[in-house]
């Protein structure tokens, strides 16, 4: 598993070959041999030195003759590290001291000449061969040859584009160098037709990149959360294969109204192996699930999510690029940043075959703590008391027709069970140096711990090979990953469930059936969820090849094109059973159909050169097109009186037909020069011009540009190779952002579903505006990044991007005929913010130790909207505060002689912010020999809607506390017993009532636009602490293998949080939690 | 190696064939056409077909779900007086109606205000488009320049009963419409008839049939236009007008009362003006579906108040329109005009205009203009029909009054809001303050406890005074 990546590491091969005769010939002895001569002829007696110096001598090639104590001051003269002295025949040899190197530096330097020769051992002209320390450098003639004065201490690095940098620490030699220079890791080369830069050490860009773990925790998501500064990716539900909620430096679009806090068009630009990500974070399905709505504005959809179909053990690299300079490749559509997933890919090593298992428990992580059966009737009477209100088997079934000694807690019956994972998957690689293969399979299933069968399972196959002919003028590779993910969930979000009045009758009788009612007071029974089943299959078909062809040496033309097709197909069940019978239920069937369609071509030429032997230029000419597709429709037929014909088109009653296509095409072109002046100095220069079909003709194309530089300015070598530098770079350029939906603006009109008087009519499918432009985000960061001698890495970035030219959904009053139009607004939304990455290892003998710290500092922030009093967002937005806020007043607690929630001042306007004050995480791995133990904290700071403020705005089958509903789902957070009960009781909660509409009623909007609402939700987590074990290479010689471990891994073991009744991460009390896992695991490599 | 070479060949080509319109111009590459399942407006009006569908398209929203005239219209002005009952739990969203405590942000109201506004602008639509069109043919063009200024009318009509004034919007542009404020009732009725009096001048007396429904009365002709025009009069107390229009429409010879009173509401009821017909395949009409249980002894969801059927006479062949069931001991009876919950058989449209509220309309506006031997003859033939006998005794006008009222509840029960407005524009029969009208004394014996006369008029949904900060709400409600 242990693949070295070319972005990272440059571990070199050098070959010295015997080189063309040159300086006068002498016969060579090291010194020890030298030393053995002069012991043998009697020279010396003894030889008193440490072992370890005598790394430090360099051959001797003083003529030994003749053989007296002469010869020593002329040997050790044209020793560089090492002095000597002679006492009684007793030769004693010590180090230099560093003012004695240095005093002798300039006699140690000399002439030294050599050629650079490249893979296929021709001359390389055109090289770069420079002194680290000395930042002096030279470039290979016509034929591979270069001649360099080489002092003592410094090391010689010969660099050229598309090969690995090899560096040669002094040497004294008399004979030329031949230096070999291998070609850069094929995915390296993949990189730069891309375009990006990796993050090495010339870079101008923000890049992250991370390269996944063997073992993967949780989905692609999670992986990008846990390792790059200033993501934010907490999943919406503890169910497999749910959306995330996502956050990437803030938002920056406004949006509609309604979805202002969810910011809709913030998405950053997925790109799997070269294709951009279609559905990008929105759900692929259409019929609504258990875990929400997926037509619902925004991040509020929430449905499944089909990165759920990649599986992480596929993947090689997640690359996030952050800044103008590194996303303005991405142009218009980086204005969110970009995240480039790459999977794995063929090595060029001898065959291997590697398979792991893994298996996994998990328990719910508590919930909120609902009321039991005493303090439940307590509460309802007491309701009924408020209300001077006398109780009637009408209006509290409860109270009167239910034993009130029973006692049933919903929510232990739902979430008690067990939720087990099962993860397969193998690897099989081969390759040499001009062909490399992989195949990798793998199948994983995940339960959740509902009393039903819900699961998520997967299968996949990728594969992948590149091929690079003998000349090495072509290279080109074709990896193809295919994978089918089978989800079954529920149709509703059975957590409502938990609500049931605690004093609910049996769920069934003695023969299993469902029971829905005792003494005539009817409940929904939690079971008849769980015969509401939904079916969501997707597949997901990815296919990207790529060729490079060497014009001339300078010059490549490299070329991509890419295929993807993601089809999600559902079928929902909701068979008349899962009813209460005397409702007269009916059953109904769904079918969905959602498909998107991606190809994309990405041509390019690529020039390298180096101007007067000092600046090493690389350009890059290039264009990329891409059409994007979606076609869906979904057919839901209802009434179904019997069961048992559920899903016959001809035994529904009705049905309703809808399906939707849109096409999306884009165009870009684009130029990027970089230039790197003796490895110091770094520039480069991007601008492009790009078009989207999503812009009526007149605005399609927008210009955009991203300038950067990078300055090393302290830098300095250890003896040992290893490398301690400084650098400031900076950043500045202009990103578009073009999601607002296709078509937007074309007067278009929709066809009817149905025929009215046998016709088909049609109507206007909205306002259209057919001169939006683009949305525009200028970016500028600085960043400092800080090595030393490989110990510790930092990274320390500052940004402020600033999106203007706003394409808001600009809320209209329906009088219009439509309740918004897409239009430019002067509104400019600023993020800034500070991101640290650090990390350090270090290692003491067998014990080793490394960490990792991600933070970021995030601040968002509304810098203009025009007359904002008077716009439909006045309620939601203020000036110069986050855009993601509850406006409120503020909240003066419960009146103690009303019982009621009181404000201060109910005109007041307080914005109180919902995005994260700062988040992060902080990864430790200790090793000691063959154990391995690695931790993952995370942490945030923030604050959260109280989990009540769920249960007040009862658009669900919540309801403030008192009041019942028709489903009986009426039960409480055992937090209210701190309520006000009577005159004079200083309470934390208002009394409660029976009535939706009263005083009662109308205080709780005092609670709801209060600064009340917001609590602090921020948490340090636990989230995952692994312990493996790598099997010792003789055990694993032994028994034929190349390798094998195992491990055990645990996820959220524990929480540390003010926040009661919601998960911190989650933050909405009603969605399934999130669990507690044990997985253990093992990995064989044959 | 054979396949490599194929390879590089097909990777090489297609950028270099991607690459050629770069240099000679993007646009083809970046042409997302027209979107395959719409219609792009400056086609619609230039083509009979189009322009025709545009038409059916108002239709097809108006019943495409449950809404403002599909049910809804019928449903919450029911619940809100003494006409309607739920018969178990309340579901939430009836509950406001029901104490007549509507909040601002109540979604249904926003539903209604919405959607009744998304019909004025298909309307608009059509009269802006249909105005300068000349390449439609003459009779179509005039046949649906006259159904949209009469769907606008309509669609008017139920605003100001509902909101009060309401503003009035006449254009797409958004950019103008968006600011109106409120228009004084009278001024939209003056629009209304305006609109009213253009259609009647471009509509014929005959309804647009399609060979697949030849005797369908679902689309307007001149008549209906007649038809609501007098029920707009009547509102206005413009008695001889509306006594004149409803007259020619009872005088048409095109409609008779069916003596058969499971007749009335079917597909081929003698005495519909104007129906819709259903589009959706879930349900026939709304009311249906809301009223009427799948099981055939199952418990409705909507009962109507004990009143209705106390009032009703022994006699009265109307029963037929009530349906009664018991169910654990306990009767339920329920609004039975429409008799199908599903969707098929198509046989039952929803009534919009029919025949029996127009000679109720041309009674009441004789009985204003002291016609009153007139307007007793119109009561008695809604009464001969339902097998009742000729009233008697009808020698003041106080009592016509108490008759008409009477007789319009026992008609128009459950029906279009019919009652909650005759209520809202009726003075009371024993003012004890002066203005009062007839909703304030009966809600005041029905719901003591909860009822204000400002609840006549429903709020302003508050998402359109933030959105057109021109609206001002009305009393009653912050």
């Amino acid at each position: 598993m242990k693949k070295v990546l070319g972005y990272l590491v440059m571990v070199c091969c050098i070959s010295i070959a015997r080189g063309q005769d040159g300086d006068p010939v002498v016969p060579e002895h090291t010194l020890e041999k030298v030393i053995k001569i002069l012991k043998s002829k009697g020279v010396i007696k003894a030889v008193v030195v440490d072992k370890k110096y005598m790394k430090l001598a360099v051959p001797v090639y003083v003529p030994l003759q003749p053989v007296n104590d002469s010869l020593l001051p002329r040997i050790f003269a044209d020793q560089p590290f090492l002095t000597y002295s002679l006492i009684a025949n007793h030769l004693s040899i010590t180090p230099k001291s560093k003012a004695e190197i240095e005093a002798s530096r300039a006699y140690f330097e000399y002439r030294i000449r050599g050629f650079v020769l490249n893979d296929s051992a021709n001359p390389l002209p055109g090289a770069s061969v420079q002194l680290r320390s000395g930042r002096y450098g030279v470039p290979t003639k016509s034929g591979g040859d270069f001649n360099i004065v080489w002092t003592i201490d410094d090391t010689l690095e010969v660099s050229y584009v598309g090969y690995k940098t090899v560096q040669i620490p002094w040497r004294s030699s008399h004979k030329p160098l031949v230096i070999r220079l291998e070609l850069q890791d094929p995915n390296m080369e993949v990189a730069v037709v891309k375009g990006y830069s990796s993050k090495e050490k010339g870079s101008t860009a923000n890049v992250s990149q991370v390269k996944v773990a063997p073992v993967p925790n949780g989905d692609v998501l999670r992986i990008i959360q846990e390792n790059v500064s200033g993501i934010l990716a907490p999943p919406s539900s503890g169910l497999a294969g749910a959306t995330h909620r996502f956050q990437f430096r803030g938002p920056t679009s406004l949006g509609a109204v309604s979805e202002l806090n969810y910011r809709p068009s913030s998405s950053p630009l997925f790109v799997v192996n070269g294709i951009p990500w279609a559905p990008a974070l929105r759900p692929v399905n259409q019929l609504t699930t258990m875990v929400g709505e997926p037509q619902a504005p925004g991040s509020a959809a929430t449905g499944f999510d089909p990165f759920f179909t990649i599986n992480p053990l596929d993947i090689e690299t997640i690359t996030v690029l952050k800044d103008a300079e590194a996303t303005a490749i991405y142009g218009a559509r980086g204005a969110n940043g970009v995240i480039l997933i790459t999977t794995k890919k063929g090595t060029s090593k001898e065959p291997r075959l590697t398979v792991s298992v893994s298996y996994g428990a998990g328990k719910s992580l508590p919930t909120m703590q609902l009321m039991n059966t005493s303090q439940y009737l307590a509460m309802r009477r007491e309701a009924f008391k408020n209300d001077n209100i006398t109780p009637t088997a009408a209006n509290a079934p409860d109270l009167l027709l239910w034993d009130t000694t029973r006692y049933f807690d919903a929510t232990k019956f739902l979430l008690n069970g067990t939720a087990n994972n099962l993860n397969e998957h193998f690897s099989f690689s081969q390759g040499d140096s001009l062909f490399q293969f992989l195949l990798n399979g793998g199948f994983g299933s995940q339960t959740s711990v509902l009393p039903s069968n819900i699961y998520g399972k997967r299968w996949s196959l990728l594969s992948d090979f590149s091929y690079r002919s003998k000349n090495r003028k072509i290279k080109t590779g074709l990896s193809a990953y295919v994978s089918v993910a089978e989800n079954k969930w529920l149709t509703e979000n059975v957590m409502y469930a938990t609500l049931l009045a605690p004093n609910a009758p049996e769920l069934t009788d003695g023969a299993g059936h469902l029971i829905w009612e005792e003494n005539g007071g009817s409940f929904r029974n939690p079971l008849g969820y769980f015969l509401k089943n939904d079916y969501i299959t997707t597949s997901n078909t990815l296919l990207h090849a790529y060729l490079q062809y060497k014009i001339f040496r300078k010059l490549r033309f490299e070329t991509a094109v890419g295929f993807q097709q993601i089809h999600a197909e559902e079928k929902s069940k909701i068979p008349s059973s899962a009813f209460d019978p005397a409702s007269d239920p009916t059953g109904s069937y769904g079918e969905a159909s959602n498909r998107f369609t991606t190809f994309m071509v990405e041509p390019g030429l690529h020039y390298t050169d180096s101007l007067w032997q000092q600046i090493q230029v690389q350009a890059v000419l290039g264009a990329f097109w891409s059409s994007q597709l979606n076609d869906q429709w979904s057919q839901t037929y209802s009434g179904y009186t019997n069961d048992e014909l559920l899903g016959i088109p001809s035994a529904a009653n009705g049905s309703e037909y809808k399906s939707d296509k849109s096409k999306y095409l884009f165009l870009s072109t684009f130029g990027r020069l970089k230039l790197n002046y003796r490895n110091k100095y770094f520039l480069s220069l991007t601008l492009r011009r790009d078009g989207s079909s999503r812009f009526g003709p007149a605005d399609r194309y927008a210009n955009f540009g991203a300038i950067g530089a990078g300055w090393i300015f302290w830098e300095r070598n250890n003896k040992n190779g290893a490398n301690s530098y400084a650098k400031f770079r900076a950043s500045y350029g202009s990103t578009g952002n073009d999601q607002i939906g296709d078509y937007a603006y074309l007067n278009t009109w929709n066809t009817a579903s149905r025929p009215y008087q046998g016709l088909y009519g049609i109507y206007p499918a909205g306002l259209a505006n057919p001169y939006y432009q683009w949305e525009i985000t200028r970016k500028l960061e600085a960043g400092l990044e800080l090595r030393i001698n490989d110990n510790f890495n930092t990274t320390i970035t500052g940004y402020r991007n600033r999106s203007r030219n706003q394409i808001i959904t600009y809320l209209l009053p329906y009088q219009t005929g439509f309740g918004d139009i897409a239009r430019n607004f002067p509104a400019i939304i600023q993020n800034t913010g500070v991101e640290v990455d650090a990390s350090f290892k270090k290692s003491w003998g067998n014990f080793s130790w490394s960490s990792k710290l991600t933070l970021a500092i995030p601040q968002n922030k509304l810098l203009r909207f025009d007359d904002l009093e008077n716009s439909s967002y006045s309620n939601k937005l203020m000036i110069g505060k986050p855009t993601n806020i509850i406006i409120g007043q503020h909240f003066t607690g419960v009146d103690s002689a009303t019982g009621l929630f009181t404000v201060a001042d109910p005109n007041e306007k307080l914005a109180n912010k919902l995005d994260p004050v700062f988040f992060g995480g902080l990864r430790n791995t200790f090793r000691y020999k063959q154990v391995e133990l690695t931790t993952y904290f995370e942490f945030r700071q923030q604050k959260a809607p109280h989990y009540l403020s769920d249960f007040y705005n009862s658009n669900n089958n919540n309801l403030p506390a008192g009041q019942i509903n028709n489903d009986l789902s009426s039960n409480q957070p055992a937090e209210l017993e701190n309520r006000w009960r009577k005159s004079g009781d200083e309470a934390t909660w208002q009394k409660v009532s029976t009535r939706n509409a009263g005083p009662v009623q109308n205080a709780i909007n005092n609670w709801v636009n209060s600064d009340a609402r917001l609590v602090n939700a921020s948490y340090l987590r636990l989230k995952n602490v692994q312990l493996g074990y790598t099997f010792p290479d003789k055990f694993c010689r032994n028994r034929h293998i190349k390798g094998t471990s195992m491990y055990v891994s645990a996820d959220n073991l524990f929480t540390i949080t003010p926040l009661k009744g919601a998960d911190p991460e989650l933050q909405v009390p009603f969605s399934l939690p999130l669990q507690r896992n044990i997985t253990i695991g093992l990995q064989v490599t044959l | 190696m054979q396949l490599f070479r194929l390879l590089y060949k097909c990777v090489f080509a297609v950028p270099f064939v991607a690459a050629l319109p770069l240099i000679t111009g993007c646009n083809k590459l970046l042409d997302a056409g027209e979107p395959d399942n719409k219609v792009v407006t400056p086609q619609v009006y230039k083509s009979d077909s189009l322009a025709q569908a545009a038409v059916i398209g108002i239709y097809f929203k108006i019943m495409q779900s449950v809404g403002p005239f599909n049910g809804y219209m019928t449903r919450f002005p029911g619940l809100s007086c003494d006409e309607l009952f739920p018969a178990s739990t309340t579901l939430i969203q009836d509950q406001p109606f029901l104490t007549n405590t509507l909040p601002s942000n109540n979604n249904l109201i926003w539903q209604i205000w919405t959607s009744t506004y998304s019909y004025i602008y298909q309307c608009n639509d059509l009269v802006e488009g249909l105005t300068g069109a000349n390449s439609i043919t003459p009779a179509l063009h005039d046949q649906l320049l006259g159904e949209a200024y009469f769907l606008r009318a309509f669609s008017y009509f139920y605003l100001v009963n509902q909101y009060g004034d309401v503003p009035l919007v006449l254009s797409t542009d958004y950019t103008q419409s968006a600011s109106i404020p409120r228009t004084p009732v009278d001024d939209v009725y003056k629009q209304m008839i305006g609109d009213l009096t253009e259609a009647q001048s471009l509509l014929p007396n005959s309804y647009v049939t399609t060979p697949e429904f030849p005797a369908a009365r679902v689309r307007v002709n001149r008549l209906a236009v007649k038809a609501l025009l007098a029920r707009i009069y009547l509102y206005q107390e413009k008695w001889a007008l509306a006594a004149a229009a409803a007259s020619e429409v009872i005088e048409s010879g095109i409609y008779q009362l069916e003596t058969d009173l499971s007749q009335s509401f079917r597909y081929d009821s003698r005495e519909a003006i104007l129906q819709f017909m259903p589009v959706s395949d879930i349900f026939n009409t709304a009311e249906g579906n809301m009223f009427v249980p799948v099981n055939p002894n199952g418990r409705p969801g909507i009962i109507l108040c004990d009143s209705i059927l106390k009032y009703m006479e022994p006699a009265d062949k109307r029963k037929a329109w009530v349906r009664t069931v018991t169910v654990s001991g306990k009767q339920y009876n329920s609004p039975y005009k429409y008799k199908l919950n599903a969707g098929t058989p198509r046989e039952e449209y929803n009534m919009v205009l029919r025949l029996a509220e127009q000679y109720c309309i041309r009674a009441e506006a004789r009985v204003m203009l002291d016609q009153l031997p007139e307007a007793v003859n119109d009561l008695n033939t809604i009464r001969k029909r339902a097998g009742l006998a000729n009233l008697a005794n009808i020698t003041t006008q106080t009592r016509a009054i108490a008759a008409i009222e009477q007789e319009r509840r026992m008609e128009l029960f459950a029906e279009w809001g019919h009652r909650w407005f005759d209520l809202k524009r009726w003075p009371a029969s024993r003012p004890t303050h002066p203005g009062e009208k007839r909703i304030d004394e009966v809600m005041n014996a029905l719901r003591p406890a909860t009822w204000k006369t400002t609840a006549v008029l429903w709020p302003i949904p508050s998402t359109e005074i933030t959105s057109n900060p021109a609206l001002i709400q009305n009393k009653g409600y912050n």
